[in-house]
């Protein structure tokens, strides 16, 4: 939801979620299992991009011109495209499904620019061209670490945080009592941010509805959940209606 | 390759702004002038330094000395380097970098001797922007080349990109603070010397926690990079021609410990200028990568 917020994701949905508050004047927390949750999908999503630039910036594109009696440093040409194949195809060997599909979005990126350049005869050598890509890739890393700062920090979003620590006894029971699967995996991180959202309702006696868009995970469990420890989790659409 | 001039101690604008200013102080003198026949009173404004500061164009090296010698102090290098050759190095780097930059310099020259509008602040902050905007392609260009030319971890690349927006924010918020004090209580004041000596003196006190927030994060930059960079040089006079960085070379616990702090400062200097300015850093940049990162991030 946060990142949602940060990164203009689904405004319609999270436009709704925030006049929603407004107009009922209901609080909005973050939990402090949520935030540490955003960290370290920070940290993750900083290691995806040393992992696959390394790749390409440790000279396996110049090995394979190299291997096809061409220079390196000549300007990208047709002839390049079977190389990027070939490195996407082995990086995808290489990662885990949550990394497949921002690995498939920095490709179709990275081979449609490639494509524009041709068409329009721009020619660049392949370290610039990646390094460009580099360059988004820290400046928009960067400005997420800052936005964290903004949000978590100086609270200047449209939710706060909020203190409470999830309650342990709870985790463990949403670990072992809801039926995780492939389809609808259920993991760790989930059930410390709805044992928060359950302790705060403990703690304060307010209506709580703990809003998500993780619906593969989270939503999808909704019914368990609420039948488990009371607790009604909801999408941001419809999270207003339980109230 | 070689490592980017900012790693070698090229010039600080931070510290440069808090050296030249931190011990500024206004002073008024009233001339009588005549105009159209009529004998008029008219108040000029000079800015001079406290007693025991000399002006900016001296003073500059002996305080970057002071923050190198802070440097070495607090990174343990391995026993090849010389600390004292790296600090004076470094001086020298940061005064030839100084030296040559004409523009700056007259532009605090400028400052320094400004007499009617009293924005002392406002004209200098105004050209550093300009300049952060026209440097700011160039700054990323020099830290991609530094990724590909070494191992290091791509954080340690996000941590010097979000001090450079920091610094941008910064920049904002100095614009914003010393707008409202330099056209607003400034010019109200201008013919009161005291209320204008007492606004001046509470803009520079409510700037001092925005200085002490980014040159924390700018001291420890330093300690950063002076120990990766040293770290991978067999003497000091090998320091500009290092053709690739080797974290493995860099002592791990001490990076790590760096690291850290330095990460630390950079939140807490963030959260100070958004303190300061909310609305400092622009809306989250529209690039290639964001869908990427939606993937990562937002599920």
């Amino acid at each position: 939801m946060a990142f949602a917020e940060i990164l203009q994701e689904d405004p319609e949905v999270i436009g709704k979620l925030k006049l929603d508050i407004q107009r009922r004047q209901t609080p909005c927390y973050i939990s402090v299992s949520a935030t540490n949750e955003c960290t370290n999908k920070l940290a993750f999503s900083e290691n995806f991009f040393d992992q696959v630039f390394r790749t390409f910036a440790q000279g396996y594109f110049d090995h394979c011109r190299q291997q096809q009696g061409k220079n390196p440093s000549d300007p990208i040409s047709e002839d390049d495209f079977r190389i990027f194949a070939n490195l996407f195809n082995n990086l995808r060997k290489t990662m885990g499904p949550v990394l497949q599909k921002p690995l498939r979005e920095l490709e179709k990126k990275m081979i449609l620019s490639v494509e524009q350049m041709l068409r329009q005869r721009v020619r660049t050598d392949f370290s610039s061209f990646l390094q460009g890509f580099i360059g988004q890739a820290l400046i928009l890393s960067a400005h997420l670490r800052i936005e964290r700062v903004k949000y978590f920090v100086n609270q200047l979003g449209f939710f706060k945080t909020n203190n409470v620590m999830p309650d342990s006894t709870i985790t463990a029971k949403l670990m072992v009592d809801v039926h995780s699967s492939t389809r609808n995996p259920f993991h760790q991180e989930d059930a410390e941010n709805i044992s928060s959202a359950w302790a705060h309702k403990n703690k304060s006696g307010e209506k709580t509805v703990f809003v998500s868009i993780d619906f593969r995970t989270v939503i999808a469990h909704a019914e368990e959940i609420l039948r488990l420890i009371g607790l009604q989790c909801a999408d941001p659409l419809y999270a207003v209606h339980y109230i | 390759m070689r490592v980017p001039t900012n790693f070698l101690g090229q010039l600080d604008p931070i510290n440069a702004l808090r050296c030249g200013f931190a011990s500024l102080q206004p002073i008024s003198i009233t001339k009588t002038v005549r105009l159209f026949g009529l004998r008029m009173r008219a108040i000029e404004w000079r800015f001079q330094r406290e007693e025991g500061n000399a002006d900016l164009i001296k003073s500059y090296p002996t305080y970057v000395k002071f923050l190198n010698d802070s440097v070495m102090q607090k990174v343990t290098l391995p026993q090849r380097i010389n600390p004292i050759a790296l600090s004076d190095l470094l001086t020298k780097k940061a005064q030839e970098a100084f030296d040559s930059d004409l523009e700056l310099k007259s532009t605090l020259k400028e400052a320094e001797v400004e007499t009617t509008s009293a924005r002392p602040f406002l004209k200098v902050i105004n050209f550093l922007r300009k300049r952060y905007d026209d440097q700011k392609a160039e700054s990323i260009s020099g830290k991609t080349d530094l990724f590909a030319h070494s191992n290091l971890p791509f954080s340690f690349f996000t941590d010097l990109v979000m001090a450079s927006e920091i610094y941008g924010g910064f920049l904002d918020a100095m614009q914003r603070k010393t707008g409202l004090y330099e056209t607003v209580w400034l010019r109200k004041y201008v013919n009161n010397p005291r209320l204008f000596g007492m606004k001046f003196q509470e803009m520079k006190d409510s700037l001092a926690p925005l200085f002490d927030a980014t040159q924390q994060s700018s001291f420890l930059q330093k300690c950063l990079t002076v120990l990766v960079v040293a770290s991978n040089c067999d003497s000091v006079e090998s320091l500009s021609s290092l053709e690739f960085v080797d974290v493995g070379r860099v002592e791990s616990e001490q990076f790590k410990q760096l690291s850290s702090e330095f990460r630390s400062s950079l939140d807490r200097c963030a959260s100070t200028v958004l303190s300061m300015e909310p609305n400092a850093f622009s809306q989250t940049p529209s690039t290639d990568l964001n869908r990427a990162f939606s993937e990562m991030l937002v599920q």
